[in-house]
């Protein structure tokens, strides 16, 4: 009986070890974000850890690097405390489900008396000036009076992708633009992808054609042969307006121009002397509303 | 003798605690005549905010589109601020959204950050960078494109001008 006794303790003993320090399951929406992305979304299942069963669960949440590493949604002023969390740091209950909280950017709360907004990672660590300095995220669930928390130590976190710039085959500059903006296409023909005509990169005289089109993809009207530069970073390049690169046709405005479809060529010639056009893929982007 | 020696000493130690009184720190700058004349456009340059906040290469940042539509050249533009509050503008062959014509103030006479331009109903504000070398004839004009439902600068273009 004695045993027994002692086995059923050493049982319920490594049941309760494991649920307080059983890590909370999360999934981040989208799933691969950086210190920029706008909308994001984490949910947390709390099931089996140390939280779970808490009708409020907060979030302490640190990146690593920064002084001080907490999030502004921890404190409302001065420092960081532990023992003084704030309610902002509250995360939202998902209804239906008791187990599962919710953290969801932009977040709206009111800090030393101002309401802020936080519309990401970069603004809730209070480094939206310089993004990159968060290269990950750690995170602890707990109660508010810090009694019960899941892990420390980085054993949840999220890791941001870094914001550097990737050279690409084909990009604009802005890398978002409206229909007001002025645009300037790229072809980086060193980094041509495989399902493209190789003979573009040894083709001569590229130029670009511009089509603009509608919101369900109409040709509004297409600008053909309009001449590339070569820039310093061996890039292909033309730039263009697009309330200008061509007369929009009567009844239709500004307004109604909401994707554009760009199209690379090149001349390739041949010993007999004759050549032939070779075309990029085409290339499609939907203009942003901005103000 | 010693009492009188006591008062002065006494005296010159409460008038010596007076506090001091600040000075005038000179007249307000009166922005309006130095904006006031013909302003040529000498640069015009795009920047994308989003690849300005992540430190991205200076080829990925800003662009400079003075002279980049052959016979379009930006440096055509030009603005007159005239004293009695009415201005003009001469596109010439640029491709800059600038009102024509119309009257001008300033959104702050004392801390001036925008000038408005309006006409027949219509306002458009013209955010100013740094006036420090207004007093020299230079001056920079800034346009923010910002994202509609977060208020985002997606955007900026920096406009810059000199005094004819």
């Amino acid at each position: 009986m004695k045993k027994l006794t002692v086995l059923l303790i050493i049982v319920m003993s490594a049941f309760t070890i494991h649920a307080q320090t059983a890590l909370p399951k999360f999934t981040v929406s989208p799933a691969e974000i950086d210190a920029l992305t706008e909308n994001v979304s984490i949910v947390f299942d709390v099931t089996g850890s140390a939280v779970e069963g808490l009708t409020d669960v907060y979030i302490w949440a640190w990146a690593p690097g920064l002084n001080p590493s907490e999030s502004l949604l921890d404190y409302d002023q001065g420092t960081p405390n532990w023992g003084s969390i704030s309610q902002n740091a509250k995360l939202e209950a998902v209804a239906g489900s008791p187990n599962k909280f919710k953290l969801s950017l932009p977040k709206t709360v009111t800090r030393n008396g101002v309401q802020v907004t936080f519309n990401n990672m970069a603004e809730l660590f209070g480094v939206a000036d310089a993004p990159g300095k968060i290269k990950e995220i750690g995170f602890l669930l707990r109660s508010q009076d810090g009694s019960k928390q899941t892990p420390g130590d980085l054993k949840t976190k999220i890791t941001l992708l870094p914001l550097e710039f990737t050279p690409a085959y084909f990009r604009t500059f802005p890398a978002k633009v409206s229909n007001r903006d002025v645009v300037t296409a790229y072809l980086n023909l060193s980094l041509i992808e495989s399902g493209e005509d190789q003979k573009l990169r040894i083709a001569d005289k590229i130029t670009a054609s511009v089509t603009l089109l509608t919101a369900n993809n109409t040709t509004i009207l297409t600008v053909d042969k309009i001449v590339t530069r070569y820039t310093p970073e061996k890039e292909y390049a033309f730039t263009f307006l697009p309330e200008m690169v061509g007369t929009l046709p009567t009844g239709v405005s500004l307004s109604d121009v909401a994707n554009c479809r760009i199209v690379f060529s090149g001349v390739v010639y041949d010993q007999a002397g004759g050549n032939t056009t070779v075309n990029s893929k085409p290339f499609e982007f939907g203009f942003q509303q901005y103000e | 003798m010693k009492n009188i020696f006591a008062v002065l000493f006494i005296s010159l130690l409460v008038f010596s605690c007076q506090p001091d009184e600040i000075p005038p720190i000179g007249e307000k700058t009166d922005y309006k005549p130095m904006l006031s004349g013909t302003w040529n456009l000498v640069k015009f340059e795009q920047i994308d905010a989003e690849a300005e906040s992540k430190n991205f290469p200076d080829f990925a940042t800003r662009m400079d589109l003075t002279t980049v539509f052959a016979g379009h050249a930006y440096t055509d533009f030009s603005i007159t601020f005239n004293a009695d509050g009415t201005f003009s503008t001469n596109k010439g062959n640029s491709y800059v959204q600038m009102m024509a014509s119309g009257n001008w103030t300033l959104d702050d006479e004392k801390f001036p950050s925008a000038i408005l331009l309006s006409n027949s109903g219509k306002t458009q504000k013209i955010a100013l960078g740094s006036l420090s070398d207004v007093i020299i004839g230079k001056v920079q004009f800034k346009e923010e494109r910002k994202q509609a439902d977060t208020g985002k600068i997606k955007i900026k273009y920096v406009y810059s001008l000199t005094k004819k």
